[in-house]
Formats: structure tokens, sequence, C-alpha cells
């Protein structure tokens, strides 16, 4: 468990990005984003789908977001090309399928391409702050501070699942892909789990008003800053 | 005196919820995120995710006695989501959040004993998951595929979605019974 935490933890933070490429604002960079979607879902020709791929492709030279974003991303658009194409030829035959099929594919992948930028180029405190003029101040709140002890709550819940091991619950790795294992799960390691969730956010809560959390609307600090 | 005064300036703004009910929302908002990121890295299973969706949703309903729960559950989801960089949908990521969550709202008010049969939260669970139907429609029909395309492609995309919706659900009965038990939830 503690290994599969460490993982779990690793590939949730792993997406918190580090500031690279120009320093543009989050709110700017967001709109951007947004309008390039909105083109996206507008193009129809296929001269506009590339001057959308070339603006999107300056983009990501801009940020320098290396050879992994090309990877991942090509990955998620063949799988995707791979499905609509398919649905088209079954539709209207190979010959007249296949192309149609890859044009929308690559439009729907241009449509979400901005979205992946945006995220990957915005560190995760400039999000909050700009998700918090467009949400109530609290709500950001609570959305920032949930990300922040995300950390501490998978200790917590850790330390849970290694102490009911050690009494015999039966609730390795191994066991849980046995449906008759699954009463052990929930006994010993959701019920507890979501009891130690509701104390953090109890805790977390009596701290924020001790510190007359409330009190004023404009936060000057995002966990993250 | 000053314990009313308190309690109602705490319940004051953000849909009228009190803070460690709306920071426990949050968690199960970073537990449908937590596991849909861990899950993508051994399975590429259709739908999925809906496993984790579904029981964090109806988990954030049946524990918190307020009316949009579920709602809120999925809103914050889809913000991290968002914020993230989880799934591809963009900002159409809300919807995927917000809808099955709706769905879980509305069957509370209408069934507010939902929780304890297994029948009813199955149910739930099936109608929230097929909310995958809708949210891949919008984004096709936005795309401009072809209609009966778009059925088959959202069809696909929901009806295992609708599987997974049906067996997270199961595990909410016992888990809420028990929490009942324990004097955890109080309504």
């Amino acid at each position: 468990m503690r290994r599969e935490g460490g993982l779990l933890c690793n590939e949730v933070m792993s997406r918190y990005p580090d500031q690279q490429g120009m320093n543009i604002p989050a709110g700017l960079k967001l709109l951007c984003c947004t309008l390039l979607s909105i083109c996206a879902f507008a193009a129809r020709p296929v001269w506009a789908l590339i001057v959308l791929s070339l603006i999107n492709l300056l983009i990501v030279l801009a940020f320098r977001l290396g050879i992994s974003f090309f990877k991942k991303e090509i990955r998620v658009f063949i799988w995707q090309s791979l499905i609509i194409m398919g649905l088209y030829s079954l539709r209207f035959g190979f010959d007249h399928g296949l192309l149609p099929g890859f044009l929308t594919s690559w439009q729907l992948f241009l449509a979400f391409v901005p979205g992946v930028m945006f995220i990957q180029t915005t560190p995760r405190s400039q999000v909050a702050r700009t998700l918090s003029r467009i949400m109530p101040w609290k709500m950001a709140f609570v959305l920032s501070t949930s990300m922040q002890f995300m950390g501490l709550l998978l200790e917590e819940i850790r330390g849970i699942y290694e102490a009911q091991a050690l009494k015999g619950g039966r609730i390795l790795l191994k066991d849980i892909w046995k449906p008759w294992n699954w009463p052990d799960l929930v006994h010993c390691l959701i019920v507890p789990g979501i009891v130690q969730s509701m104390a953090v956010a109890n805790q977390i809560a009596l701290a924020a008003k001790a510190r007359d959390f409330g009190k004023n609307n404009n936060r000057t600090y995002w966990p993250g800053d | 005196m000053i314990m009313k005064e308190r309690k109602g300036r705490e319940k004051a703004g953000f849909f009228n919820i009190h803070l460690k009910d709306a920071l426990f929302l949050g968690f199960c908002a970073v537990f449908i995120l937590i596991f849909r990121a861990a899950f993508r890295l051994h399975l590429n299973i259709t739908g999925h995710s809906m496993l984790f969706s579904i029981f964090f949703l109806l988990l954030a309903r049946g524990c918190i006695s307020f009316r949009l729960a579920a709602s809120l559950t999925g809103l914050l989801a889809g913000c991290m989501a968002i914020i993230l960089g989880l799934g591809k949908g963009g900002p159409l990521l809300l919807l995927r959040f917000v809808l099955p969550g709706l769905i879980i709202d509305m069957g509370a008010f209408c069934i507010p004993s939902m929780f304890r049969s297994y029948v009813l939260c199955a149910l739930a669970g099936a109608v929230a998951s097929s909310s995958k139907f809708l949210s891949t429609y919008i984004v096709d029909t936005m795309i401009g595929m072809e209609k009966s395309i778009i059925f088959q492609h959202a069809l696909i995309e929901s009806g295992a979605a609708i599987l997974f919706g049906i067996a997270g659900s199961f595990f909410i009965p016992p888990v809420i019974r028990r929490l009942k038990a324990y004097g955890v939830i109080d309504y």
C-alpha cells in the first residue's frame, strides 16, 4: 500500500505543472484556450483544421511542452481516430467513411488539446486564483484545500490499511479481486476511511474558523503559492 | 447567543452548507480523481471510471444531508479534473461529473431512503452513469458528426459506464448502514 499510495499521489501530483515558457496571466491563457476550442468546434473545412493545428503546434513549441506531451496526445489521437473511423466505415463503407471519420477525429482532438495545454503550462495556484474569479470564493477555498490535503488523507488511509491488514483483514491487493472479500474491504477500509475523512474535514473547518475564515472575502494567499 | 450567531454566520453563503461538510464533499471529489488516475495506469477499459465516480457521488449524498451534495461533489471533481488535466474533455469535463451528480440528487430528493436499498441504488447508479450518453452526444453533435454514428459512439461509451456505475452503487447500502450504526450519519 505504501508503494501504491505513493503511486497514486505521484500520478496526480505529476500533473501539477511547473511554470515554463512564457509568463502569461492564467486568465488570458484560459480565454485563448477556450477560443481555440470553440474555433475547433466550428472548423469544418480541411484548411481551417490545418491552420488550427499549426497554431496549436506553435503554442506547444512556445511553451516547450516537450516530446512526452506529443507522445501522450498522439496516442490519444490514434486511439480516438480508430474508434471514430471504424464507426464511419461501418456506416458509409470503407471508401467513403475513412476520410470523414479521420477529419471528425482531428476536429475533436483540436477541440480538446487547448485545454490540456492550459493545464500543462499553468501552476495550480494560478488556476485556483483564476477559478475564484468565476466561482464563489468559498468553493475555490474548498477546492484548493481538498487538493492540498490529498496527500495527508492518503497517508491516514494508508495507516488504516496497514493496521487492518496486520489484524488479518482480507484487503491485500491479491484479495481485493475476489468478490467474496469485498465485505472485508467495506468494513476494514472503506468505512474507517470515510470516518477519517470526515474527521480531517472537521479539523480543517475548525482551524479555518479559529482563524476567522470568512471574515474577508478577498483571499490573498492560495495553497501552492 | 454567540453560538447561535456563529452558527448563522457559518451557514451563510455557498449554497448554505457547513464548511466541514463542503470539505468532506471536496475529499469525495479528490477520491474520484485519485481512483480515476490510479486505474488509468493499469486498465484501459471504457467506462471503468464510473465505478468510483458513482460510488463517491452516492456516498456524498448519502452522508451529507444537503440536497445538492452530489452535484456539488461533481462540480468540485470537474473543476479539479480541469486543474489537474485529467481526462480529455477540457471545460466539457464539468458536464461529465455534474450530470450524474444532478441525477443522484434528484433521485435522493424523490426517494430519501434510496441509500438503504440495493435495487434503488443500482437504479440511481445506472441512470446517473447513462448521463455519459448525453455528454458524449452533446460533444459529438457540436463537432458535426453523422447522427447515426453519434448514437452508436455514445452507446458504446455509455454501455460500459452503466455496468460499472451499477457495480459502484452496490457498495453504498452496506457502507451507509454501517456509518449510521456508528452514529457518523445522524439524519
